[in-house]
């Protein structure tokens, strides 16, 4: 198992979410976030201090996916959330030791 | 029940089955009594009276694979009890507990109706329901409801919108990678084009059963066993995907080809993998769901609107509604090659046949089957149909279909729905041929003037009343691929018969057999060829012969590859092929196919340079430097490059390596030219800089001068295009100096950029390497040409191997045989002089093969 962390841009959401959901990833959760990465945001210098002002929003989905199913996702979030410009966003993969499901005690691949 | 138990019962069942339906059925039938078993444990019998379980979608159609979803709706009263929500929550978890995905919806009836409204996908679920459990009453309703606000009133516009949404589907699909690995149900030709016709067939008739449709004459019989066959081979397919890979899947992806292939019981024929025999079933299938499904919403569509204007294309045949309608019953068989004419007329005024007019056709061909092949009146039509300026994509395949092509060349069942095993043909080798003829009339017709204007004027300037040479010869230049190797060869031997049996004048079968024979004789020799060597060109030049057969061979080469895919056509090996055709055409014009004596074209070179080296340099460097540019660089190189290159070597003092760039007409392609001091391994450690930057090397010249100087020219190109370029060549050239110095270890470095991914496909169809090596072609060098699959560095780590074995790289092109790269060197001893020593060359062999 493996969990897929990926940034994207906030319009594409609902594009990757479709995406991910036809090639049968089960649940997934998502948070709004803000940040940069080599895109930057502005500075501005105040009261002498530089200060990054402008974090970009962004949403971060994050979904847990038995092996099978990871090159499948990855790819699948690489197409959807794909424009070929700046800011497109990053996609994380972390090993996943275990699940478990809270209402039945199931364990690994069963549990997700 | 234990649903788990009982669904791995079935499952064995399917393994000894060959019946896709009967599985399909099967197991709907052990969801329905799942669903009511745990409807009876946990809902009173009081609440039963509020809703109505009800099957839909695939599901109410009962077409349910192992681990499809399970389409419920669960239709409720108005104001429904708060002890029925309990038991929904409840009813919904068990499902989970067992494992199936429920696609479940809460639903009033008003709600039902809204949401159909929103939802095109969501209201055809509602076409096929069937009742489970529940308050019947409220079914009936939810049925006549549908029926009545929603269906009646706007009959036509539903019908209208499952043709676009199907032809959207089709548009969405076409891409090449989904011809490569189809999806079952979303694919042309796949199981949702047949529902596609089941929701027209109930939006206009209230009924989908195909039996019901035959009888009333809107499917012919053959058409009903054809789709009933298909539909039971798709699902013996889906079963199987589903099955193999453990959870709802689709996608017929490369790995899971090879396994359900093996799974069926494919066998590997003559020269047909068994992997392929499953596929061209698979495409055969689909390809007649296409057709089939095409034919029936077109015909539902047309009755709509009836339009009495008619227009006579010959007696007994007019244009009405956009069809062609043939309504003579015999004319066919009077007339036989109308069989063919009627598709040229069709072609030209843009429309399709009649229903009846298509059966009509069918039927004769059946009947006249035998007579098709040598009659030379079809012949005349067949030529003009594929003269004709259009596109003939559309009416190729409707011919196929019809069983047309393969009663006039039943040689052509040899390549029908064939596919290839590999990422490099997009379509099976039928289709192929077709898009190679399209492409030939999108040259002519001047759609690529801008991106390919050489091409196009070459296309151009083919005369009229010999196009059809060059389009027989694009129609059957792969049908050896489904009889022998190699292909050009036994393909050439089977049309000569279909040519004899026409009685095509001689001259123009010699010339097409010749184009079948020689039709990949441009695109090897341009890519794997140093095309600065003469021989090479004056060789080629003999076996082309005459520049009309060049310009047919230069514009089948382009089509040929366009229309494989994307892999066979860059702009680079277009690019390559193009100067291969300036320089065979030059050659061609003048006639004269001798070998020029080098020494005098040498003298004259050496004469011209002397005049403007005087110009600008005093009279003993002039002599300086003719006494120490080799002549190989000197008959390769324009003049005015090597002017260039005369003045930019000056600016190397003192360096170790000095980088010009520039950007070739295409963006991402650049012409690198580097100044250097001989040493050995050079050559490997300018290929692995580049990679280590990121840059693909397609092409690469090298040359030593008298004074030591080592001049290359590279032409690369990168996958994306490079923030601030400038920037990047000073870091190549930075890094390039301190590798020449020794003082960073490409090897590591590449290591370390090219790990190993954790995430690179294995299921794709498998690369041999192959190593020849040749001393035949070239006057100077032993030519060592490398197939294999392609990987980061591959060509720096080829060169490092050359170099330790001792030899000097000259030449270098890059270029690719289906999936694999093919790595073509002009090497030569370190001493000088080709590799003849027989232990020598198995070395070499073995050493590149364990390099890769």
């Amino acid at each position: 198992m493996k969990k897929i962390e990926a940034i994207i841009k906030p319009f594409k959401l609902d594009e990757v979410k479709e995406a991910l959901t036809e090639i049968g990833v089960q649940g997934m959760t998502i948070t709004e976030v803000r940040g940069f990465g080599r895109q930057k945001g502005h500075t501005e210098i105040y009261r002498g201090a530089e200060y990054v002002v402008d974090f970009l929003p962004k949403v971060k989905i994050e979904v847990i996916v038995p092996d099978n199913l990871v090159l499948k996702a990855i790819e699948t979030i690489k197409q959807a959330a794909h424009t070929g410009k700046i800011g497109d966003g990053k996609i994380f993969i972390i090993p996943i030791e275990d699940v478990i499901r809270i209402r039945t005690g199931e364990q690994g691949e069963e549990a997700l | 029940m234990n649903l788990i138990q009982e669904r791995k019962n079935l499952i064995k069942d399917y393994l000894n089955s060959t019946s896709g339906k009967e599985i399909v059925y099967r197991y709907t039938q052990l969801i329905d009594n799942f669903v009511k078993e745990q409807w009876i444990k946990l809902a009173e019998p009081k609440l039963t009276n509020e809703v109505a379980l009800i099957a839909v979608g695939g599901y109410g159609r009962k077409e349910m694979s192992f681990y499809s979803d399970v389409d419920l709706l669960i239709l409720h009263i108005d104001k429904p009890s708060s002890a029925l929500h309990e038991v929904i929550v409840s009813f919904i978890q068990s499902f989970w507990d067992h494992k199936i995905r429920l696609d479940h919806s809460f639903r009033t009836i008003k709600e039902c109706l809204s949401i159909a409204k929103d939802n095109f996908l969501a209201f055809m679920a509602m076409l096929t329901p069937r009742f489970l459990i529940g308050n019947n009453e409220l079914f009936e309703e939810l049925i006549q409801t549908l029926r009545k606000k929603l269906i009646e009133p706007q009959k036509h516009q539903i019908l209208k919108t499952i043709w676009e949404r199907r032809k959207k589907r089709h548009l969405q699909y076409s891409q090449h990678t989904h011809f490569l690995e189809p999806d079952l149900k979303k694919g042309i030709g796949g199981l949702r084009d047949i529902h596609s016709l089941q929701w027209a067939a109930i939006i206009a008739f209230g009924n989908d059963d195909l039996k019901f449709l035959e009888t009333f004459n809107l499917l012919s019989t053959e058409e009903r066993k054809n789709l009933e066959e298909a539909l039971d081979f798709l699902w013996r397919v889906r079963n199987c995907l589903h099955y193999l890979s453990k959870h709802e899947n689709d996608e017929l992806s490369f790995g899971y080809q090879e396994k359900i292939a093996q799974f069926l019981g494919f066998k590997e024929t003559e020269n047909i993998k068994a992997v392929e025999n499953f596929m061209r079933m698979f495409f055969t299938y689909t390809f007649s769901i296409k057709h089939i499904t095409n034919l029936f919403l077109n015909r539902l569509l047309e009755k709509q609107k009836i339009s009495f204007w008619k227009k006579y294309v010959a007696p007994g045949i007019y244009i009405q509604n956009n069809q062609l309608i043939v309504n003579d019953e015999k004319i066919f068989l009077k007339q036989p090659a109308l069989l063919v004419k009627i598709y040229t007329w069709a072609a030209k005024f843009g429309v399709m046949l009649s229903f009846d007019t298509q059966r009509l056709l069918n039927k004769t061909i059946l009947k006249l089957k035998s007579s098709l092949c040598n009659n030379l009146e079809i012949r005349d039509t067949f030529l003009e149909f594929l003269t004709t300026p259009k596109n003939l994509l559309p009416f190729l395949e409707d011919m196929t279909y019809q069983g047309l092509l393969c009663a006039i060349f039943p040689e052509w069942e040899k390549i029908l729905h064939l596919p290839q095993h590999n990422l490099y043909h997009v379509y099976t080798t039928d289709l192929h041929a077709f898009h190679t003829i399209n492409e030939i009339k999108n040259l002519r017709e001047g759609k690529y003037k801008k991106e390919f204007p050489i091409f196009t004027k070459a296309a151009q300037a083919i005369k009229d009343e010999e196009i059809d040479i060059l389009f027989l010869a694009a129609f059957f230049h792969d049908l050896g691929k489904g009889i022998g190797h190699p292909h050009q060869e036994v393909g050439a031997k089977e049309v000569e018969k279909i040519l004899k049996r026409w009685q095509l004048p001689i001259e123009k079968q010699k010339e097409i057999l010749w184009l079948i024979r020689y039709h990949l004789l441009l695109s090897h020799t341009a890519q794997r060829r140093d095309l600065g060597e003469e021989k090479i060109i004056i060789d080629t030049a003999q076996i082309v012969g005459n520049l009309n057969r060049l310009k047919m061979l230069y514009v089948l080469s382009f089509a040929d590859a366009k229309a494989s895919g994307p892999r066979a056509f860059t702009e680079w090996k277009m690019t390559l092929i193009t100067e291969l055709f300036l320089k065979l055409q030059r050659i061609l014009k003048k006639g004269d196919f001798s070998h020029v004596d080098i020494r005098v074209k040498l003298q004259k070179i050496k004469e011209n340079l002397t005049l403007k080296l005087k110009e600008i340099l005093p009279e003993n460097k002039v002599f300086y430097y003719l006494e120490i540019l080799p002549p190989r660089y000197l008959l390769n190189t324009p003049l005015k490059e090597i002017l260039f290159h005369l003045e930019f070597i000056r600016k190397l003092n003192g360096k170790s390596a000095i980088l010009h760039w520039e950007n070739l007409s295409s963006s991402n392609h650049y012409k690198v030219t580097i100044a250097s001091w001989d040493a050995p391994g050079l050559f490997a450690k300018i290929a692995g800089t580049f990679s280590l930057h990121g840059f693909n090397i397609l092409n690469a010249q090298a040359y030593t001068w008298g004074n030591k100087i080592a001049l290359d020219t590279f032409w690369l190109n990168t996958k994306s295009e490079i923030h601030n370029i400038s920037k990047k060549w000073e870091q190549v050239e930075r890094d390039l100096c301190q590798a020449i110095k020794g003082e960073i270890d490409l090897e590591r470095l590449l290591e370390n950029k090219y790990r190993p991914s954790l995430f690179v496909r294995k299921d794709l169809p498998s690369i041999n390497t192959e190593i020849k090596i040749d001393n035949e072609t070239s006057d100077f060098y032993t030519i060592i040409e490398v197939y294999t699959a392609d990987k980061p560095a591959l060509l720096f780590k080829l060169a490092q191997s050359l170099f330790k074995l001792g030899l000097n790289i000259h030449v270098a092109r890059i270029s690719t045989r289906l999936d694999q790269v093919v790595d073509v060197f002009y090497v030569e001893e370190k001493t000088g002089g080709k590799i003849y020593d027989q232990k020598k060359i198995e070395e070499i062999k073995k050493t590149l093969t364990k390099t890769i």
